[in-house]
């Protein structure tokens, strides 16, 4: 089953947002020593995380999470942007009809793992043709791109560079039907099986005021600032 | 998806001034045979002072008269009287479209959202008689230094219409939204302060070699990419450039000297 939460709202979450924090790190920073900043508890987490991005998560029979991967829109701060413009000739990628993925984590237990990461691919895909968006970028380990292909979703390598983490690749994916379906398929998902709808958390204090448009928060949780203030960006 | 969009920009051009975003909603409204069109901005991001009401419609009933919001920019095809009633009644506070889209970047097909706390205030059936469409799509715009807005489109018709005119359009919609927003920036002199990253010199070579009138693919071949890494380019060129479709980020990119003139 899938889950489409934000950020803001991961807090309705906590045990599965915890399950996906400790399997990124586990993933990320263990195995593929990334240099990435851990909490306490084990949790990778970075300041993307703080700008309320959309969670694509995937969940077990069991309600356990055995894939995600974090989608921002590239009309704000994104990692390809701010961080990877060197790889993709200078230029920062900007466009509503184009989203950063970042994070993308399948769980390599158990026997369903390749069609777990067809499943999220097919939900990522489908989930950009609803929002009407033609492509997803984004900036990942050398050797991921040959995972994308097996799983039936090939990225397309848009740049290459080495960092203290070894090689790395931007990546390009297409958003369309045939694409969707063939995923489809892949993952044994029948057509509308899921309905792939973002998770309403419960209804938020909307001050009044006349138009009720004005001086509204922007967010329904308490974020730092100075970390929520780029999330508009 | 660009030739309703080509037609959008040619009606605007007839109609004069590109800023005038009254237009913009009319002609929209138009292109798509939907009921109703309505951007607001909560904020443009902009210091407060700069910030004055403002209220544009282009159809005659719809005026000045819904100001008392303040700090809010609005365009759309409502009519006054509805806007005025929505404010009384305090419909935002259980809107679920305003509530949703406050925290959310994708785009919401109002099928999906949950009206049962808004029907309670008897809204859909109010808005109904304001010649508000049942179904509507709501794409959330946000930008740089605290910019929000919304854009919707709406029509009364069945949800299975919809959905099939969704998946027409849905990618002609989201670049409208983002384009009325950026007219909005754009009128308020805000452009260049907030909102625009600078064209890399690949952007700058994409646009230049289309205006050129060179094919994607060739133009592509000539930078060394693959024509979806072009594809990229362009499209980030033509959203920095303000633009609705290629050829406008060309004529722009040309107007302001980026390229040399086509």
């Amino acid at each position: 089953m899938f889950t489409l939460v934000y950020g803001d709202d991961l807090y309705n979450f906590p045990g599965l947002a915890n399950e996906m924090f400790c399997d990124r790190r586990t993933q990320f920073k263990d195995d593929y020593g990334w240099d990435l900043s851990v909490d306490d508890a084990g949790r990778e987490t970075d300041e993307y995380d703080l700008m309320n991005p959309l969670y694509l998560i995937l969940r077990d029979a069991n309600g356990v999470h055995v894939g995600s991967t974090r989608l921002m829109p590239t009309t704000g701060p994104t990692m390809i942007a701010d961080h990877f413009a060197h790889m993709t000739d200078g230029v920062e990628i900007e466009s509503p009809l184009i989203w950063e993925t970042t994070r993308f984590f399948v769980a390599d237990r158990g026997a369903n793992s390749a069609r777990n990461a067809a499943a999220l691919m097919w939900a990522g895909c489908q989930f950009g043709l609803r929002s009407g968006i033609e492509f997803y970028v984004g900036v990942t380990g050398a050797h991921m791109p040959r995972v994308f292909a097996a799983c039936g979703w090939p990225a397309e390598i848009i740049g290459e560079a080495k960092d203290e983490s070894g090689d790395i690749v931007a990546c390009l994916w297409e958003v369309n039907e045939e694409l969707a379906d063939r995923l489809r398929r892949r993952a044994h998902i029948e057509k509308g099986e899921h309905s792939l709808s973002v998770y309403r958390g419960p209804v938020k204090n909307a001050p009044s005021g006349p138009g009720g448009l004005v001086d509204m928060p922007l967010s329904g949780t308490p974020t730092t600032p100075e970390l929520f203030l780029p999330a508009l960006v | 998806m660009s030739r309703h969009l080509s037609e959008i920009l040619e009606k605007l051009e007839r109609l004069g001034e590109l800023g005038r975003f009254g237009d913009i909603i009319e002609t929209i409204r138009g292109a798509y045979d939907v009921d109703h069109v309505c951007y607001y901005a909560r904020s443009l991001g902009l210091d407060s002072r700069h910030m004055d009401d403002y209220f544009v419609g282009s159809l005659p009933e719809v005026n000045g008269q819904v100001r008392q919001g303040g700090r809010m920019v609005a365009a759309m095809s409502y009519s006054a009287e509805w806007m005025a009633h929505y404010v009384e009644a305090n419909f935002p506070e259980t809107d679920p479209v305003v509530q949703e889209s406050l925290v959310r970047f994708d785009p919401i097909n109002w099928s999906e959202l949950d009206w049962g706390v808004a029907n309670k205030n008897g809204f859909m059936e109010e808005a109904a008689a304001f010649g508000i469409g049942n179904q509507g799509y709501s794409i959330p715009v946000r930008g740089p230094g605290g910019q929000f807005a919304i854009f919707n489109l709406n029509k009364a018709t069945t949800e299975d219409t919809w959905a099939k005119i969704l998946t027409e359009h849905r990618t002609d919609f989201l670049l409208l939204a983002h384009y009325t927003h950026q007219q909005v920036l754009k009128l308020h002199g805000q452009e260049h302060q907030h909102t625009v990253r600078p064209l890399s010199m690949r952007e700058r070579d994409a646009v230049r070699l289309i205006g050129e009138g060179m094919s994607r693919g060739r133009a592509a071949e000539k930078l060394g990419i693959s024509e979806n890494t072009f594809r990229v380019y362009i499209d980030s060129a033509r959203h920095k450039l303000g633009a609705l479709n290629i050829p406008h980020a060309v004529a722009l990119a040309a107007h302001r000297g980026i390229i040399p003139p086509v």
